[in-house]
């Protein structure tokens, strides 16, 4: 570890990360807190929890079988399954929540909890599945003997759940900071409201910072709550590692069991991204007035003109804050790993920039950008950038430090004893070794900001985002025009990660 | 003049004492053999000459000069000239280099101007007989080739202390054999003192000026052979 690098970039971390919150905590006195405590805060603290249990709730329940399936038996065409059932995280849950309120009357909490429980159930999958691979072989075979398949996975269970109640506390923390998929849902139904469409709305009519973030300290406090313990599973998940002697394990027959198993995982895609995906497609090209391909071609037209500038500002920012958070998140996720019970010690500290919700961060970044010396940041596209690159740098820095733990540090001790200075190490050894990490957690970034509305919605810079069009023109009446612009949000979103698959043998390490 | 002494040097891990106290001194030039059961300290010893652990009493000087003092590292591991062939077949090579770019990133690591890179390259490919193989990243070798290119990147910046950890155990008797008279070959030729980590003497004896017997962490049998 070099000194000078990690100082860099935990400086660069509490600027982008912590600053934000801190300047927005200062300007909290007591006369705001007196809002936090009444019977509204209560029953919105309420239904926020509810929404975000039952989200997480829904991600494990579909996400575990599924993560089972597709990695572990023999399922037809489990590797393709297994690569599509990523599609539903990179849709901007938006976009689904407007399919799903076309195709059904699901209206209120039930199709709030729906919609980001099928859109965050992949990491739930995706984390289920790795847990499952890296059970030894040996280990599974003695189960079988002993009692089938059944009395494996009553043994595996233990073993895989650490992971997967990780991610499904992600889920729950996404889902109770989702704005948008509520307030969409309410525009097009009875009115229901969560906690971070009221911050919002306190902040659109007062523009009272104080207010605004203490009427969000309940949805901080409930964040918190989730994330200090998704740490201690994270630990214990990365502990179910490979050993020296590791034998993987074999591919599980399914038997008659294998048919009803590929109907399962093809109805959660279909619920999860294929549906909302084929609805997108059939209102850009005329919906009920009559399905044509003239109508669509116009409407991809119409929406590639309106939506060209857009489009370019959140591909411009998303690869923007990817460029900064991936190397800042290499130095600080590699330390943090290698740092050891300092490491840990300060592993809290790197969720915060996600313990706020999303609106508040944004807040945050107009407190400390939003002065004299820094307004020709804060009026450029730099503000987005480096907002988005503040708030989703946790995944960057997990992710690096969960590949840096199955990294054997005798790869950098050699390249030390060989001469190689810490800076020398991190850029030839350290980094080319992790590159399904670095790369894959960059692309997270990426698709997280092409999809990142709440923490931006604030923001006149991330206003010219394409997501943000999206959002308006979802409240002024659909047409073709909006569904195919969706649609070419959701190309942008997904090619990478696509482009990658298709040509590159390499498996992304994304996990954080 | 010694290369390497150790002055009442004391190792814990986890709060538990590993190693020590030790005290020795290796005459430049020499070849030492540690054995002793499993944790008996010996990987220890070798990880705490080379700076990658950092004891908690006592000192190591390199050619009479002080590499660590208590937990003080005075001297880095980097600058310490020390060659380390790690226990296990090829391990700590770099997964995403080839055999010629391993060796280049040493070099480069040292300044070794650009124009000699190559040549000292082949020279070192050529002593570890991995002639053909420049091309290839460690996955794409055998456990005894691997154990060869760590060995030629242990030698490629001419260290003055070789440090084998079990370097022959995952091979067959004889390549094993083979390794064990190349190095030997080096050593005596580039003036090394080398420390080799073994649970089994044999392989190494013929070669060894002394043996060293650890056992609790401690020196139990010094002798010369």
């Amino acid at each position: 570890m070099s000194r000078p690098l990690v100082l860099l970039g935990l400086l660069a971390f509490t600027l982008l990360g912590l600053a934000p919150i801190a300047l927005m905590a200062l300007r909290v006195d007591a006369g705001d807190l007196h809002g936090m405590f009444s019977e509204r805060s209560s029953e919105l603290l309420w239904r926020t929890a509810l929404l975000g249990v039952g989200a997480a709730l829904t991600a494990l329940l579909v996400g575990i079988p599924y993560g089972f399936l597709v990695s572990r038996t023999d399922v037809p065409a489990a590797n393709v399954w297994r690569v599509a059932g990523v599609l539903p995280i990179l849709l901007p849950p938006l976009v689904v929540a407007m399919s799903w309120a076309g195709m059904t009357d699901l209206r209120g909490g039930l199709a709030t909890t729906l919609v980001l429980g099928l859109c965050t159930f992949p990491l739930v999958a995706l984390y289920a599945a790795r847990a499952f691979e890296r059970i030894d072989g040996r280990q599974e075979e003695a189960a079988l003997l002993v009692g089938g398949l059944r009395t494996a996975l009553k043994a595996e269970l233990p073993l895989v759940m650490p992971s997967a109640l990780f991610a499904a506390t992600f889920a729950f923390v996404l889902a109770i900071n989702d704005f948008a998929v509520p307030d969409y849902v309410s525009s097009v139904g009875p009115k229901w409201s969560v906690y971070a469409d009221e911050v919002f709305a306190s902040w659109r009519s007062s523009k009272d910072t104080g207010a605004a973030v203490a009427s969000a300290l309940p949805l901080v406090l409930l964040t918190a709550l989730a994330l200090w313990p998704a740490l201690e599973l994270r630990r214990r998940s990365l502990m179910t590692s490979f050993s020296g002697d590791f034998r993987a394990p074999a591919t599980l027959r399914l038997g008659v069991w294998r048919w009803p198993a590929l109907i399962f995982v093809l109805a959660v895609l279909c619920a999860s991204a294929f549906a909302p995906l084929g609805r997108l497609v059939w209102e850009a090209g005329g919906g009920p007035r009559g399905f044509s391909s003239s109508v669509l071609q116009a409407s991809f037209e119409r929406a590639i003109e309106l939506g060209r500038a857009n489009l370019a500002s959140s591909l411009t920012f998303a690869v923007g804050a990817a460029l900064i958070a991936v190397p800042i998140g290499l130095v600080l996720g590699h330390a943090l790993e290698r740092a050891g019970t300092l490491g840990r010690r300060l592993a809290p500290l790197v969720l915060v920039p996600l313990a706020v919700p999303a609106i508040l961060f944004g807040i945050g970044g107009i407190a400390l950008w939003n002065r004299p010396i820094t307004g020709a940041i804060y009026d450029s596209g730099w503000m987005a950038v480096l907002l988005f690159a503040g708030r989703f740098l946790p995944f960057v820095v997990l992710a690096i430090a969960a590949a840096t733990a199955m990294l054997d540090p005798r790869v950098e001790e050699s390249a030390r004893l060989a001469g190689a200075g810490p800076a020398r190490r991190l850029a030839r050894i350290v980094a080319p070794a992790l590159s399904p990490a670095v790369i894959g957690s960059g692309l997270v970034v990426f698709v997280l900001s092409m999809r990142e509305l709440d923490a931006a919605i604030l923001v006149p810079a991330a206003n010219s985002t394409v997501l943000f069009r999206l959002y308006n023109a979802v409240h002024f009446g659909r047409d073709g025009y909006v569904a195919a612009l969706a649609l070419l949000v959701v190309f942008f979103v997904i090619a990478p990660g696509l482009l990658w698959t298709l040509f590159c043998r390499r498996r992304l390490e994304v996990l954080p | 003049m010694n290369a390497l002494s150790l002055e009442n040097l004391r190792v814990e891990l986890g709060g538990k004492c590993v190693l020590g106290p030790i005290d020795l001194r290796i005459p430049a030039g020499t070849w030492t053999l540690f054995v002793g059961p499993s944790g008996s300290g010996k990987t220890t010893l070798l990880r705490a000459i080379a700076g990658l652990v950092a004891p908690v009493a006592g000192r190591v000087l390199l050619a009479d000069l002080v590499a660590s003092d208590g937990p003080r590292i005075s001297i880095p591991p980097e600058r310490r000239a020390i060659g380390l062939v790690f226990q296990g077949g090829g391990a700590g090579l770099w997964p995403h280099m080839s055999v010629r770019a391993t060796l280049e990133f040493v070099l480069a690591a040292h300044k070794v101007p650009r124009a000699d890179r190559a040549r000292r390259i082949a020279e070192l490919v050529e002593l570890v007989e991995l002639r053909g193989l420049e091309g290839r990243r460690p996955g794409e070798l055998s456990g005894g080739e691997a154990q060869r290119v760590a060995l030629a990147r242990a030698l490629a910046h001419d260290p003055k202390l070789l440090l084998l950890d079990e370097p022959l155990g995952p091979l067959d008797a004889r390549l094993r054999h083979d390794l064990a008279a190349r190095i030997h070959d080096v050593h005596t030729r580039r003036g090394l003192t080398t420390l080799h980590v073994t649970h089994d003497p044999d392989e190494a004896l013929p070669f060894a000026d002394r043996t060293v017997r650890l056992e609790g962490g401690r020196i139990a049998v010094e002798k010369l052979d």
